[in-house]
């Protein structure tokens, strides 16, 4: 995560947000077209700490 | 920007952009690892910060294909120093051919200590020695498999244990290693480049866990506006927090999870150093804390 100057005053903050395919929809983000991901399979499988969490919920 | 795998620490450009690092080297003919994959993983990806949308992700090659975790720029030089999240990750950095323009290509290097070849740093080192540093080529910076460790090694490169957070400060780089040390809690390692992007630069142990109660496993980190290093915690069996390192290396709690056992991530502070911002990695929240931060206490 990286913090950068924005616009008249504003800090335009940076972060990864990981998403999987399945999650339910409380863990789902905004997704990009297929046609502007650099690879529409990936990422696949979660890791094993949050499939347990996803099985929690 | 989307489709890439297990995005990591990144890092930011002196040019107005987001560095996202891909901590997987998940390969088509190799389903398994991180799930099936349509092409190769283990790319850094450039973001503008001024997109307003999904932006065309790039993969910068030339800079490497490992599982990289963080990366930080030389302010001067422009040169990306890069850490690679593995047991026996090397530290990395890379020449671009053209100030600003990371797609353009350039060189792949990796960090040895000219007396001692092949050293594995995880134990045994004294804290605040310097070594004087070389760096030797990685003559391919794209394999199809995940070698890229192998070859600088094969040269005489320095091993360390799960290299992760980076951040550049005060003329330095700082990186952790997560699992290094005598106790295996973790390390802190100071990176000063030489006067010029051929001179080689030292490289010192700036700290070492003794012990969980002061450090444990420290991950992301960063300069704080009044000089200490603030350090998140990626520790397995206890609450974790964010440590502070005085420039003396000495260890203080500056904060810590309440909520659960998750990892703080990607701490850092806004441009004018009012704000400290810190993820927690689940349920994935971002946390604001507001100063003032211009001094210790």
């Amino acid at each position: 995560m990286a913090a950068f100057p924005g616009p008249n005053g504003t800090t335009i903050l940076v972060r990864n947000h990981e998403m999987y395919p399945g999650l339910p929809r409380a863990f789902q983000g905004v997704v990009a077209p297929k046609d502007r991901m650099y690879d529409p399979l990936a990422p696949v499988v979660p890791p094993r700490w949050l499939s347990a969490k996803i099985a929690n919920s | 920007m989307a489709g890439t795998s297990r995005n990591c620490g990144g890092g930011k450009t002196p040019w107005g952009s987001w560095i996202s690092c891909e901590e997987t080297t998940a390969t088509p003919a190799q389903p398994g690892q991180h799930g099936p994959v349509q092409k190769r993983h283990g790319y850094a990806f450039e973001v503008p910060i001024a997109a307003n949308g999904p932006v065309n992700p790039v993969p910068l090659k030339a800079m490497g294909r490992f599982q990289r975790e963080a990366i930080a720029i030389d302010p001067k030089t422009h040169i990306v120093y890069q850490t690679e999240d593995r047991g026996d990750s090397l530290f990395y950095r890379f020449i671009p051919k053209e100030p600003r323009n990371l797609a353009a290509g350039g060189e792949l290097q990796a960090l040895k200590i000219k007396s001692a070849p092949k050293l594995n740093t995880g134990q045994g080192l004294p804290r605040r020695q310097p070594f004087e540093v070389e760096w030797v080529p990685i003559a391919d910076p794209d394999p199809a498999t995940d070698t890229v460790r192998y070859q600088g090694y094969e040269k005489g490169a320095a091993r360390f244990v799960r290299s992760e957070g980076l951040c550049y400060a005060n003329g330095a780089f700082y990186f952790t290693a997560t699992s290094g040390g005598q106790k295996q809690l973790g390390q802190i390692w100071c990176y000063r480049p030489g006067r010029t992007s051929t001179a080689g630069g030292t490289i010192e142990l700036f700290v070492e866990s003794a012990g969980k109660d002061v450090l444990d496993y420290p991950d992301n980190l960063t300069m704080a506006p009044w000089g200490d290093l603030i350090c998140c915690e990626d520790g397995n069996d206890r609450t974790n927090r964010l440590v502070g390192i005085t420039p003396q290396g000495q260890l203080y709690t500056f904060a810590r999870n309440a909520l659960n056992d998750q990892e703080l991530a990607g701490v850092c502070f806004s441009p004018d150093g009012q704000t400290l911002f810190v993820n927690l990695y689940h349920p994935g929240m971002t946390f604001a804390i507001w100063g003032p931060w211009h001094r210790r206490s």
